[in-house]
């Protein structure tokens, strides 16, 4: 009967002759194009894993801030006046663009945790027209120090690199601060969202000495990754960071979670809300994995011996 | 009301029908129910079998997880160096990603190692935790499994914790993110569109395809068939709404171990869909069947009822009166012997009405002919008996009148003859006399004469009218001869040629004679049968005289023929035939419409009197008026003698 049924109705959805135009996708960001590069493709791998093909059955409008936060309502303007099906927000456009309360769906993927930033009451119960990824970066940067210690024991000074633009900034501050005070550690905070305060945070912590360096993960950060990384490999400093990319870039260590994994799931969502489903019937998702990878060049490098603890915990080490 | 009465052939089908109807219908139904309950008992087999394989599934991952666990629970684990156990749970995070952190609680149950991978780690805290669940569960059970707890009422988490081997052993206690059995919900295939979710106990969800419920903490404590495995009820399989509000075909089996309830649900059109397929199958040869013993059934009542209905036709068309109709039936059972009496039974029944028709047809014609016969006697008689009478009549007429007109012809004679003594006696007395008285008498002599020339004239006339009439009573004093009929015809026909053109000199007619020779000598009174064709030839010139036109061609044909037994003479002119109204009239004796004195109204009534009475034949008339006139005469050959009438 469910055969017959399917070859009936075959011929009355064969001929779509009049077929409409695809749904429209919006991406928006803050960041620039280039900080976002390994992300993409994941987003566009998970849509085509769910039959959503670019310029097929989808079509997907990008716009990139540019490393200024003050366009975001512009070009979410511009977007919703495409207008868009469903908007995919990203990073530090996240915050302003669920506040305007676009008439849209959104769904976010964002380093900080919603719920502290004020944007959810619950991760399990998002608020209307609104759904996303949370990475959870704040509680793993108390991790992070933990790791860079058990890499040297000697840790004493400890030096942080933060984006004060990006949301969830201080809990993150504040997680970091916590695990430094646990371990015995003098932590100094650096700030930086530009190029000149990078380069004088740069000349701060070389002239404080610090044993160690954790660097916040935000797009500013992941963009300059290898000239922070160039920087710490200079001072013979062990580098941390949450993602993948740095370690990749010559930092010794990254611990976060699998960012190409969260972006490839946003598919999920995008095709389940062309489906027809409502955003907050789904549940703000958090990652299923997280990843060390250590750097054995970075590490030797500064003349370094990774613990073995430390190797049989990491998912990656690069040689 | 009337029922409309069905044909034998419509009884017989819808009988045969029926009865296989009904022996299918039965038939089917009855197995279309065991094929339904075969079907629907296996589809619940099968559902079951899909749930305990999911159950084991489910229970498989965690099984997994306490064996990957269990390297940290050997009996020595408790003396091995602090280092060597941390590594040991580092393996074990590696190895386990359902595994977020993880506890080692020494014999007194206090904290020696805790390793997460998002909270900072902890060695050798102290903390003790010896009055907790996880440690006393393990201890007393070996293996514990802690309820299902919704980190930030999102991620569904559980402890399993596992007592070390050993006297007096410690614990090592993990904290599972049950989102990762997402990966082995999702594997489990239920059929193509099916699905298994977990629950525990109180009906919360713990795994399901869609993620998203379970992150939402989902209670479907309310679905029928969750309420119906929480109560642990008997029947592990029914029909529900799933979560999707879709008819599912619920199975579930329980891993009592951990608390947890596994369901497999399939779209109840995909799980029945054998049960279906059975049931069509037999619907479809049911169909076939009532098809095919329709067909049967019209077949066989056609073979039966075609016989019986060519018989009926045949009985109807042979009651119709059609007897030449054979019933066409070549069976040899009952109904073709039938055919076969009904066909032997019609031909006997043509036989004899055949020969009855004929019996019939002769007699009447003989009937027929005797009438006939009887009507022509009876219209001679009748005919005879008139003329006949009227015939005496004249004749005793003219006996009576015959004597005074003898006297009269007689003295007028006589004083014819005085009249000359007169004249003679008064030449004597010539001197004597008177001249002038002379004269004046010799004139009245004279016109005496005269008158007595008249009265003889007349006489005379009257004479030959009485004569004739006298004719009438003629007791055939003439003789029988046997003559040349045609040569007397022929003769006859001139002598009336002649007087007609005596009579008028310019009288002029043409004559044609068609005298068969066959006829040769016929006995008859030649005298009296030369008067009627005299007279009939008088007739015919005077017919034609009468009628006078331009280009008009008077004509006159006399035929003699010979017939069976008879000879038949027949006159016909061209003249101007005999209207209806005189036409009865003719025979009748002093009819005619001559002027006065032309003719006597005898003739053809003593023509009659002769052919009908003295020769025993017949005479008729065939006139068209203004055209012709055909008289024929039918003489018996050798005629009875018959008297004439007196």
């Amino acid at each position: 009967m469910i055969a017959r049924r399917a070859l009936l109705a075959v011929p009355l959805a064969a001929p779509a002759l009049a077929q409409p135009a695809p749904p429209r996708i919006g991406w928006l960001t803050a960041q620039r194009e280039s900080s976002l590069a390994p992300f993409i493709p994941a987003l566009r791998a998970g849509l085509v894993e769910r039959n959503l093909v670019d310029g097929r059955d989808i079509r997907l409008d990008f716009r990139f801030g540019e490393d200024d936060a003050a366009r975001v309502p512009a070009l979410l303007d511009e977007l919703l006046r495409l207008p868009v099906r469903v908007l995919l927000v990203q990073g530090a456009a996240v915050a302003p663009v669920i506040r305007a309360r676009p008439p849209v769906p959104v769904v976010f993927v964002m380093s900080s945790d919603p719920v502290a930033a004020g944007l959810a009451e619950s991760l399990s119960r998002p608020p209307p027209g609104v759904t996303g990824i949370t990475f959870l970066s704040a509680e793993l940067n108390g991790k992070r120090v933990e790791l860079l210690r058990e890499l040297r024991p000697d840790l004493a000074r400890l030096a942080v690199l933060s984006n004060p633009a990006h949301p969830g900034e201080q809990r993150e501050r504040a997680e970091a601060a916590a695990a430094a005070a646990r371990l015995g550690l003098a932590a100094r905070f650096h700030q930086a969202r530009n190029w000149e305060q990078l380069e004088a945070a740069f000349a701060a912590i070389a002239q404080e000495g610090a044993q160690g360096l954790s660097v916040f993960a935000d797009g500013f950060a992941l963009q300059n990754r290898a000239v922070i990384a160039r920087f710490a490999a200079d001072q013979r400093v062990p580098l941390v960071s949450g993602w993948r990319a740095f370690a990749e870039a010559g930092a010794l260590l990254s611990y976060g979670p699998r960012l190409e994994e969260s972006y490839r799931r946003l598919a999920h969502f995008v095709a389940r809300i062309l489906r027809g489903a409502r955003p907050e019937e789904m549940p703000i998702e958090q990652p299923r994995h997280f990843e060390l990878v250590v750097n054995q060049r970075a590490a030797a490098a500064i003349g370094l011996d990774v613990p073995v603890a430390l190797l049989a915990r990491a998912d990656l080490v690069l040689e | 009301m009337t029922r409309r009465a069905l044909s034998l052939a419509q009884r017989l089908t819808l009988a045969f029908l029926g009865l296989v109807t009904a022996v299918l219908l039965v038939n089917g139904s009855i197995s279309m129910w065991f094929a339904y309950h075969d079907a629907t008992a296996a589809a619940v087999r099968v559902e079951q079998e899909k749930a305990d394989a999911a159950a084991d599934r489910v229970a498989q991952f965690v099984t997994e997880l306490e064996q990957q666990i269990g390297w940290t629970t050997r009996a020595d684990w408790s003396r091995v160096p602090m280092e060597q156990r941390r590594y040991d749970f580092i393996r074990l995070l590696r190895q386990a990603p359902a595994i977020t952190e993880l506890l080692y609680l020494d014999g007194e149950g206090r904290e020696r190692l805790r390793l997460s991978r998002l909270e900072p780690d902890v060695t050798d805290s102290g903390n003790d935790f010896a009055a907790d669940p996880r440690f006393r569960g393990a201890r007393e059970h070996r293996a514990w499994y802690g309820p299902v707890t919704f980190r930030r009422g999102s991620e569904p988490y559980m402890t399993v914790a596992i007592a070390h081997a050993g006297r007096n052993a410690g614990v090592t206690a993990a904290e599972v993110n049950l989102k990762l059995i997402w990966e082995v919900i999702t594997s489990i295939r239920v059929g193509g569109t099916g699905y298994a979710f977990v629950t525990d106990t109180a009906g919360r969800l713990i795994a399901h395809p869609d993620m998203s419920l379970v992150l939402r903490e989902t209670d479907l404590s309310a679905l029928p068939q969750v309420a119906g495995a929480m109560a642990a009820l008997e029947e592990r399989v029914r029909t529900a709404r799933g979560v999707d509000g879709r008819s599912v075909l619920s199975a579930h089996a329980a891993i009592p171990r951990l608390g947890w309830i596994v369901f497999v649900e399939q779209p109840t059109a995909e799980a029945l869909a054998p049960v279906y397929t059975a049931a069509y199958q037999t619907l479809a040869l049911l169909g076939l069947g009532v098809v095919l013993a329709l067909l049967a059934g019209v077949v066989l009542a056609r073979r039966l009822t075609d016989p019986i209905r060519a018989l009926q036709a045949g009985a109807e068309r042979l009651g119709q009166g059609d007897l030449a109709q054979r019933i066409a039936v070549s069976s040899a059972d009952e109904i073709g012997t039938l055919a076969l009496r009904f066909n032997e039974m019609a031909a006997r029944i043509q036989d004899a009405q055949e020969t009855l028709e004929a019996k019939v047809a002769d007699r009447t014609r003989e009937l027929a002919q005797s009438l006939e016969d009887l009507r022509a006697a009876q219209d001679r008689l009748v005919q005879s008996e008139k003329l006949a009478s009227l015939g005496q009549l004249t004749a005793g007429i003219a006996h009576e009148i015959k004597n005074p007109l003898n006297f009269v012809n007689n003295f007028a004679d006589l004083s014819v003859e005085l009249i000359a003594e007169l004249r003679e006696a008064m030449g004597k007395a010539g001197a004597a006399l008177d001249p002038a008285l002379g004269a004046e008498i010799e004139e009245l002599c004279q016109m005496l004469r005269d008158n007595l020339g008249k009265i003889t004239a007349h006489g005379r006339r009257a004479d030959s009218i009485v004569r004739n009439m006298l004719a009438h009573s003629r007791d055939g004093t003439s003789e029988r001869l046997s003559v040349d009929f045609n040569a007397m015809v022929e003769e006859t026909l001139n002598l009336a040629w002649h007087g007609a053109r005596a009579e008028r000199p310019g009288f002029n007619v043409t004559l044609e004679k068609r005298l068969e020779p066959a006829v040769g000598q016929l006995d008859l009174y030649p005298q009296e049968f030369t008067r009627v064709l005299l007279n009939l030839f008088g007739n015919a010139f005077h017919a034609v005289q009468q009628k006078d036109g331009p280009g008009f061609q008077p004509h006159l044909r006399v035929t003699t023929a010979t017939r069976a037994g008879t000879v038949v003479v027949q006159v016909r002119d061209n003249g101007t035939g005999i209207p209806d109204a005189v036409r009865s009239h003719i025979f009748e004796p002093f009819f005619t419409t001559k002027p006065a004195g032309q003719g006597t109204g005898l003739g053809l009534s003593l023509s009659h009197d002769i052919v009908v009475q003295q020769h025993g034949g017949e005479i008729a008339v065939a006139t068209e008026p203004g055209a012709w006139t055909e008289f024929t005469i039918t003489l018996p050959r050798h005629a009875a003698v018959v008297e004439g009438a007196a």
